[in-house]
């Protein structure tokens, strides 16, 4: 699993479907089913799961719900990515937030102001800060962490609420990061997840991850709902829904640079 | 106690001139110790008060009641003007600040082909002229520093990290009171020093309204920072805030209750003072003590000789208590002059006790106070005071007991040794 959230979840599936454009949108592509004589197949799932998030490049649109104790606001913004390690984000309304956009590459997070006019460089100091007022932070758009190579990984039974598989998956002693441990569960066939549950380093309960509203977007079925939920901060959650994606797309070369960042409509 | 006792008592003194200079050394050593440390700690203490009670805390701060925990853009306090207005017309209120305080990022908004680094920052949307005043944040800051309407100071620490200076432009980066991005362009006008750590390494400072614009936060506030007539009186003070009805719900708390942890260690500190005070006194005793009983014991032939001709033994209790009084107190008053002239010297100079360890670092940083090395000692008329009734005290009571003994003695057996 990739645990840079945003842009990952775009990246669902290139990988196992190169081809998907071929899948018309109305008819689900068929997918593998990782239990066989009733135990959960985990190296199959977590090599899927990984996956999931990879794609050559993607274009998307999202819509981020930021829920506060006193308010609640909505954004909603264009996504394009390239592998793992480049993405753009642009925001598209309310309209005076036009055009503000994060840029990545590799380790890199650039942040454009359409306002005043100006790209700044967020600096490490700043990754665990807040991504655009919302509960996922800058770190979760630049990890590249993979749970194949940073996790060790094992079934920890069945879940019941919400029925499927739980993974529990354990930092690698020399993998620096943000969590101690993460308790995924997938399906019941292992191909979809469902929740992830979060633990620091200290091995407490940071924060809450569910997947939900699993439909076919380009071409491909997942989860179009992600919804955020901080432990312990009563009222604040962030709600990201997934109108639209599309896999494999020939991006322009000069996407993800900085000039073109500055230039995003 | 008669005038001859008096002059018998000086006169004694002079017999051992010696050991009469040791033990005023002795005593003028202790004194002079105590008013220098206490002046030192009443001056790093009082320099410390004076920027909670003045530009950090105030005597008394208003807040929304979830602030403290929370500094979310968005705990305002609302219908400030007027609450501000209601402030002022009361009687115990000096003057009123309020405040906006948000965090932020900010970089360099020169343009450049690489893009800047931000850095975390703090805006503070302040009174500025208001503040220019004593005890305020920008306590000092004279009228060509001061920032105008679109303008921005930024705190020294934070204008190096980004590398700017005065006349550049200042990127800033944050979020509005209802969670959206917002972003400006200002005008440095001055880097700044401040005693107030965040205003120093990471501040932001503009006008109340250029806050309230850039942050959507029009007549509001996060904090509203009042003063009194004495910030000793801010249990009073904050009583008289309470009965305001637009704050009823807000936090109201006194410079005490802000920083809690800093108001122990002043408390601590008064210990401090009496353990000095007993030092002194117990320095005073042992110089006193061996002084009087050595001339005591020295001329028990003497004694005994002015007891045959008739003299009273309370005239001989006088008379060795009158000599150590008068040693003790020619002690303190060395010891006083040398320490208030001390004092008066450092006072103007200042004392870097950072050189003592070697330091080049002008300040610490302690719950948000900047703390300087550099210290201003400040004398107190009841640290002088201290050593002079403990070794006046002192004087009586050890030379008591040697005296006590000569006017014992029978004059036959003393004048026979």
């Amino acid at each position: 699993m990739k645990t840079g959230l945003i842009l990952p979840l775009l990246a669902v599936c290139s990988v196992l479907l190169p081809q998907s454009l071929a899948f018309a949108e109305d008819s689900p592509p068929p997918t593998p089913n990782f239990v066989k004589d009733g135990k959960l197949d985990i190296d199959a799932a977590i090599q899927y799961f990984d996956d999931l998030y990879r794609s050559e490049s993607s274009t998307g649109e999202v819509e981020m719900t930021v829920t506060r104790p006193r308010r609640t606001q909505t954004m909603r913004m264009k996504i394009w990515t390239e592998g793992a390690k480049k993405s753009l984000v642009v925001i598209q309304s309310p309209p005076r937030e036009q055009g503000t956009a994060t840029l990545k590459v590799d380790n890199n997070l650039w942040n454009y102001m359409p306002r005043i006019k100006r790209t700044v460089r967020i600096p490490p100091s700043m990754m665990l800060a807040s991504w655009m007022g919302s509960d996922f932070t800058n770190d979760d758009l630049v990890r590249e962490s993979s749970m194949l190579e940073d996790y060790t990984y094992e079934t920890a039974g069945k879940s019941e609420s919400p029925a499927g598989w739980l993974i529990r998956c354990t930092a690698k002693p020399e993998v620096v990061g943000l969590w101690n441990r993460i308790d995924l569960i997938v399906s019941e066939d292992g191909t979809l997840p469902l929740q992830a549950m979060y633990y620091d380093r200290k091995d407490r309960l940071s924060r809450n991850l569910y997947w939900s509203d699993v439909k076919v977007l380009g071409g491909r079925k997942l989860p179009a709902m992600m919804k955020l939920v901080p432990e312990g901060e009563a009222g604040h959650e962030t709600i990201m829904q997934y109108h639209d994606i599309t896999f494999d797309v020939t991006l322009p070369a000069d996407t993800f640079s900085l000039s073109r960042l500055e230039q995003t409509p | 106690m008669s005038f001859v006792t008096l002059r018998m008592g000086w006169r004694n003194l002079g017999r051992n001139r010696k050991r009469t200079l040791l033990a005023i050394g002795a005593i003028a050593l202790g004194q002079l110790t105590l008013i220098i440390v206490n002046s030192l700690m009443e001056g790093f203490f009082q320099d410390v008060l004076e920027t909670i009670t003045g530009p950090m805390v105030g005597h008394v701060q208003v807040q929304h009641a979830g602030w403290r925990e929370e500094r979310a853009v968005d705990l305002y306090l609302d219908h400030v003007s007027d609450i501000r207005r209601g402030l002022e017309a009361m009687p115990e209120v000096r003057r009123v600040s309020p405040r906006i305080v948000s965090f932020a990022l900010a970089a360099s908004g020169e343009k450049s082909d690489t893009p800047a680094e931000a850095e975390p920052a703090v805006i503070a949307g302040l009174d500025i002229v208001g503040e220019t005043e004593k005890g305020g944040m920008l306590e000092g800051l004279d009228a060509a520093r001061q920032p105008a309407s679109g303008e921005v100071v930024v705190g020294a620490v934070l204008a190096t990290r980004m590398g700017v200076v005065p006349g550049q432009l200042l990127a800033v980066i944050g979020q509005d009171a209802d969670g959206f991005p917002v972003s400006e362009l200002f005008p440095i006008k001055a880097i700044i020093n401040s005693k107030v750590d965040l205003i120093k390494t990471m501040g932001i400072v503009m006008s109340m309204e250029d806050a309230g614009k850039l942050l959507i936060m029009p007549d509001q506030a996060h904090e509203i920072t009042v003063y009194g007539h004495d910030f000793q009186e801010a249990d009073a003070l904050k009583a008289a805030i309470g009965t305001i009805p637009a704050l009823r719900e807000a936090s109201i708390q006194t410079w005490r209750e802000a920083v809690p942890q800093i108001v122990q260690i002043i408390k601590v500190k008064s210990w401090f003072d009496f353990i000095f005070v007993s030092i002194v006194f117990i320095a005073a005793a042992a110089g006193i003590a061996n002084t009087a009983m050595m001339s005591t014991f020295e001329r028990k032939h003497e004694f005994g000789m002015l007891l045959a001709i008739g003299s009273r033994p309370r005239r001989i209790v006088g008379m060795v208590v009158v000599e150590s009084v008068i040693l003790g107190l020619i002690g303190i008053l060395a010891g006083t002059l040398i320490g208030v002239v001390l004092v008066l010297i450092l006072s103007k100079t200042g004392f870097n006790y950072a050189l003592l360890g070697g330091g080049e670092a002008d300040s610490i940083t302690y719950r948000d106070i900047t703390i300087s090395f550099v210290i201003y000692p400040y004398l107190r008329f009841k640290h002088v005071f201290y050593g002079l009734i403990a070794v006046t005290l002192t004087s009586v009571l050890a030379s008591l007991w040697p005296a006590l003994l000569a006017a014992r003695l029978e004059p036959a057996e003393a004048m026979h040794t």
